[in-house]
């Protein structure tokens, strides 16, 4: 039995004892049990698949490198999420410094309609996110999913709670219209039902 | 209502995120174990160049340390042969002084000599009337005795005070010290003769009996004084608890005081040319060389110190063979990868190639390792300069992410990376990426000049020099096993130089131990003039720190 194997069979507190050591295969026993719920994090905030795996891949090496600072009241995996959306805010903050959010208020919200995403693919959905303006991904992704106020992501992002507001709106009228063209798809080959 | 539609618009999307998990490459996590290997290696490049720059400080330290107290020691050497000179002026001036005592009291004593005439003058006729003043003469003799023992403690005192600078001339000071005493003795005959004038009334002639009298009483007194005056001198010397008891050696003690400073030039001169070897051919100047030549003294110096010289033992150090190994960190100064598949090149090379995967920005790591092992002969051209040349192995080895792939001719597939992407036909292929272990080989012939800072039993040395590096080989090295070594050598068809310069510098702490070995610790930066590889000239250069041993064999 290898050493990898042995150490995907510990307990959360043993492969960061081990981590804390910096035990290799503690490490990678880790990694292999994490980083597929950390991705899908990594590629809601990522432009593209490529960089969401930039991104989990600094996000574990911050891990590791600051696994001394976890304790073990809070949870392992929300501990890791954190890190995993700051590595991302970072990486896609010089892109919102670039292209600076502005008030998006022209835009008018449509009428109120059930949706469901049940019969959507994780793949689609991530297909979807990724293809917002980075702005309102970012936002959208920590309003919706993350469930931040406006007021702190005004905070987090150094925008202003309206700012915020705004860019959230634009990304729900984005993503209404890219479901919507999705069902007129799914409609036809009758995959999806929304 | 908007609110509530609101609220099931985000948790449908938070729902559809839940629990949901998505595969990553594998790429990811090699760079994640390349990383942390990186830092790892990182933090040991650190200590070593820490260690690096730490010896060489202190290398430098020592050298401006032993630099000053070399200078130090020349310049106290030279001062205190110059320091000679003012001194026999000093006593050439005390001796002035003492003239000038023994003058006052040559004055006092032709004074006193008048007086002696105006006894002689005395005639016949004024003796009695003389004698009739006998009280008052006898009264006026005892105030003359005073003054003449005032004066005979004056001498006394002022050649005292001679004896403390310690420089007087001892015939000179007898001289005036004979003067002195005769010129009191003198006095005190005077009276003498007064008194045996004034006794002897009924002689005629009384001025040869007065003249015949005193004369004898002169000689007399002389003897008697000579015999007493040295006496007299140490007790006026003891008897004034100012002077330190070793100065109470009057004129020999001067002479010994110049003899044992002699002594102590020579002692130092052999001191300091014991630290500094051309000290001690220095020419002292003439006055200490004739004053040597005088007087034949022993140095003062520890008798181990006469023995045999250290320089002698050093001359022996002239030729020695050593052995050494160094390790240290290997930057290739590229801070684009020699081995990250350019656009180009992948294009070039993917040619024909129906692979899916796209090329990946190949991850390479910025520092490596290397080591390295030989023998040198070394040889002293000089005093304080050598000259070592000899022959090393050299290995640096580095480590990084390739998503090449090529199979050899049993088909069995091998590590492989973009540089020799147009140096092979071999079949290619883009795979998943995967860690390479790179490791170039060379024979380099080094020749280095060296300086020793200091030349003792522990020693210090900086060298300096170049080296031809002869390239071997490059092997490839696939860290998981999947792939097959690859391994490059030189040649026309190489991407790698045959041939490459470096330029070297180190500081070497040596200790001998016994008569013929030395061990030294060795820290050194190796930078060579160009990349290794031919397609990298220009884009920087390899680095190489490190810190080695050797273990010096020292011919006889």
């Amino acid at each position: 039995m290898s050493k990898i194997h042995i150490a995907s069979m510990l307990s959360d507190q043993e492969l960061i004892d081990g981590c804390t050591r910096g035990d290799r295969a503690s490490q990678k026993a880790l990694y292999e049990r994490y980083c597929r719920k950390m991705l899908v994090f990594c590629q809601r905030y990522a432009k593209s698949t490529a960089e969401a795996e930039d991104i989990l891949q600094e996000g574990f090496i911050k891990v590791f490198k600051s696994i001394h600072q976890f304790r073990a009241e809070a949870r392992l995996d929300t501990w890791m999420t954190r890190i995993m959306i700051n590595t991302a805010l970072n990486s896609q903050r010089q892109k919102l410094y670039m292209l600076p959010m502005v008030d998006v208020t022209e835009l008018q919200l449509p009428e109120s309609e059930e949706i469901s995403l049940s019969g959507f693919h994780l793949a689609e959905l991530v297909a979807m996110i990724q293809s917002l303006p980075d702005g309102c991904r970012i936002v959208f992704n920590l309003f919706a999913i993350e469930g931040y106020s406006h007021k702190e992501i005004g905070e987090m992002l150094e925008i202003s709670e309206g700012t915020s507001k705004s860019q959230y709106n634009r990304a729900k009228v984005l993503l209404r219209a890219k479901l919507g063209a999705a069902e007129m798809s799914y409609g036809k080959y009758g995959k999806t039902k929304i | 209502m908007e609110n509530t539609e609101r609220q099931k618009f985000e948790e449908s999307w938070k729902e559809a995120f839940e629990g949901q998990e998505m595969d990553p490459s594998d790429s990811v996590w090699n760079n994640i174990d390349l990383k942390l290997d990186n830092d790892k290696m990182k933090r040991r490049v650190i200590f070593y160049q820490r260690l690096a720059a730490a010896s060489v400080l202190f290398a430098l330290l020592i050298g401006i340390g032993g630099t000053r107290y070399y200078n130090r020691n020349q310049r106290n050497d030279l001062a205190s042969a110059t320091k000679v000179t003012p001194g026999q002026e000093q006593i050439t001036e005390s001796t002035k002084k003492k003239e000038k005592v023994a003058g006052t009291a040559k004055e006092r004593t032709e004074e006193k000599s008048e007086n002696e005439s105006d006894i002689k003058k005395l005639n016949p006729e004024e003796i009695d009337s003389e004698t009739k003043d006998r009280l008052t003469a006898s009264s006026q003799s005892k105030n003359q005795q005073e003054s003449i023992s005032e004066a005979g403690y004056e001498s006394r005192k002022q050649n005292n005070s001679a004896q403390v600078d310690g420089r007087i001339d001892q015939q000179q000071l007898r001289s005036s010290k004979s003067e002195s005493i005769a010129s009191s003795s003198k006095e005190g005959n005077k009276v003498l003769t007064t008194k045996s004038q004034k006794a002897s009334s009924e002689s005629a002639n009384k001025d040869d009996y007065t003249a015949s009298v005193i004369h004898a009483n002169q000689i007399a007194a002389m003897k008697k004084e000579e015999t007493n005056s040295g006496s007299t001198q140490t007790e006026g010397a003891i008897a004034d608890p100012g002077i330190p008891l070793p100065l109470l050696q009057a004129t020999p003690l001067n002479t010994h005081t110049e003899e044992s400073r002699l002594a102590q030039n020579n002692g130092f001169s052999k001191m300091s040319s014991f630290f500094s070897p051309q000290l001690k051919n220095k020419e002292l100047p003439k006055e200490v060389v004739a004053m040597k030549e005088e007087k034949r003294v022993l140095p003062e110096m520890p008798a181990s110190l006469m023995t045999t010289s250290s320089k002698d033992k050093k001359t022996k150090e002239n030729t020695w063979l050593s052995f050494g190994a160094a390790a240290g960190s290997y930057n290739p100064g590229n801070s684009s990868s020699s081995y990250t598949t350019s656009s180009s090149l992948m294009q070039s090379s993917m040619a024909g190639i129906n692979n899916q995967s796209a090329p990946q920005s190949n991850t390479r790591s910025s520092v490596g390792s290397a080591y390295s092992v030989g023998l040198s002969f070394g040889k002293k051209v000089a005093e304080r300069w050598i000259v070592q040349t000899g022959v090393n192995y050299m290995n640096q080895a580095i480590s990084f992410t390739s998503n090449y792939a090529t199979y050899t001719a049993s088909n069995d597939r091998a590590a492989f990376v973009a540089d020799y992407a147009d140096k092979t036909t071999a079949p290619l292929s883009i795979t998943q990426p995967y860690k390479v272990n790179s490791s170039m080989e060379f024979v380099s012939v080094p020749v280095q000049a060296g300086y020793l800072l200091i030349d003792r039993k522990l020693a210090l040395q900086w060298n300096a020099g170049v080296a031809t590096d002869i390239f071997l080989r490059n092997t490839l090295k696939d860290q998981s096993g999947k792939s097959a070594r690859y391994t490059q050598g030189s040649g026309a068809d190489s991407p790698y130089r045959a041939l490459n310069m470096a330029a070297l510098t180190s500081t070497e702490i040596s200790y001998k131990m016994g008569r013929q070995y030395r061990l030294s610790l060795v820290p050194g930066v190796r930078y060579s003039f160009q990349s290794a590889l031919k397609s990298q000239s220009g884009t920087g250069n390899p680095l190489i720190m490190d810190i080695g041993f050797r273990f010096r064999y020292i011919f006889e």
